[in-house]
């Protein structure tokens, strides 16, 4: 029967103290991630104000983009985690995980070159004006 | 540690980045996009409901409170009882929503407002002028 502890070697950038070590026998100090190897470390945090729609169709110029991402060491990935407040008619709304309903919602999306964007599908109607959603973030980096 | 407000030309903060450690090429990418921003070193994220960027000093500034007052907030429905708001700005954007629905919004012009609500529910009455922070008031109007 085998307790080892194999944390790396499968692609993720998380590290432990020193790799394939028998939990039942380990030093605790090899099972712990290393202090001089942070597997994650916060980087930043930010939001992005993202207008409504005025039109029914959905398209990549309603998407609001952030200049939030930072280029990351090679091999290390940023993560993201993502909420907001969802558009309303002025003097409505209240921070909340990304929502998507038949009719409405907000979130991101991290594009391949590592950009987020910001996005709001709730559509006005008529001439009101709704106040923006505003796309909250975090992002996480692995310092390797 | 700094916090980079990103703004429009009225100084709306439309994105605000604290970057724990920031570095010159950052603050490159920044221009590199054409974005115009503030940096603070010590301020939190500031929500952009209560700040804006003054474009003239370039310092981050808490948005002016209107001098809006709902002098009357309870009234009864239909009938000819009214709720009043005194102190509106005759440039203010006002709307007003129920149940998250928007029934007007427009700049009346004047400088106070009553209200007539035929049913028992709550308007909520928002008055937008910038850069002030939008003012909010609920009127609730029982049987």
């Amino acid at each position: 029967m085998s307790r080892g502890v194999v944390f790396q070697g499968g692609g993720t950038g998380l590290k432990i103290g020193s790799v394939e070590q028998d939990a039942a026998s380990a030093d605790v100090f090899d099972l712990l991630f290393n202090s001089d190897i942070q597997p994650l470390r916060l980087m930043g945090t930010g939001y992005v104000a993202v207008p409504s729609l005025r039109a029914y169709n959905w398209s990549p110029v309603w998407a609001e983009k952030s200049s939030a991402l930072i280029t990351t060491p090679s091999g290390t990935y940023p993560l993201f985690i993502v909420a907001g407040k969802q558009s309303g008619y002025g003097g409505t709304g209240y921070l909340q995980t990304p929502i998507h309903t038949g009719s409405l919602g907000f979130g991101a999306v991290i594009t391949s070159n590592r950009e987020l964007w910001g996005l709001n599908f709730s559509r006005d109607i008529g001439e009101p004006w709704q106040v923006d959603a505003i796309v909250n973030y975090c992002i996480l980096k692995n310092y390797g | 540690m700094a916090l980079y407000a990103i703004h429009d030309e009225s100084g709306k903060i439309k994105q605000a980045n604290k970057i724990f450690a920031p570095t010159a090429a950052y603050e490159q990418q920044l221009r590199d996009l054409g974005q115009s921003f503030a940096v603070d070193p010590t301020a939190m994220l500031l929500s952009p409901d209560d700040w804006y960027v003054d474009v003239a000093g370039g310092a981050l500034t808490e948005r002016p409170t209107l001098p809006v007052v709902a002098v009357r907030t309870k009234i009864k429905a239909g009938g000819g009882d009214r709720g009043v708001l005194i102190g509106v700005p005759k440039a203010g954007k006002v709307t007003i929503t129920t149940g998250g629905m928007v029934l007007f919004q427009d700049t009346p012009g004047a400088t106070e407002l009553e209200i007539p609500i035929p049913v028992p529910c709550v308007y909520r009455v928002a008055i937008a002028l910038w850069p002030y922070r939008t003012y909010v008031a609920e009127i609730e109007a029982f049987a």
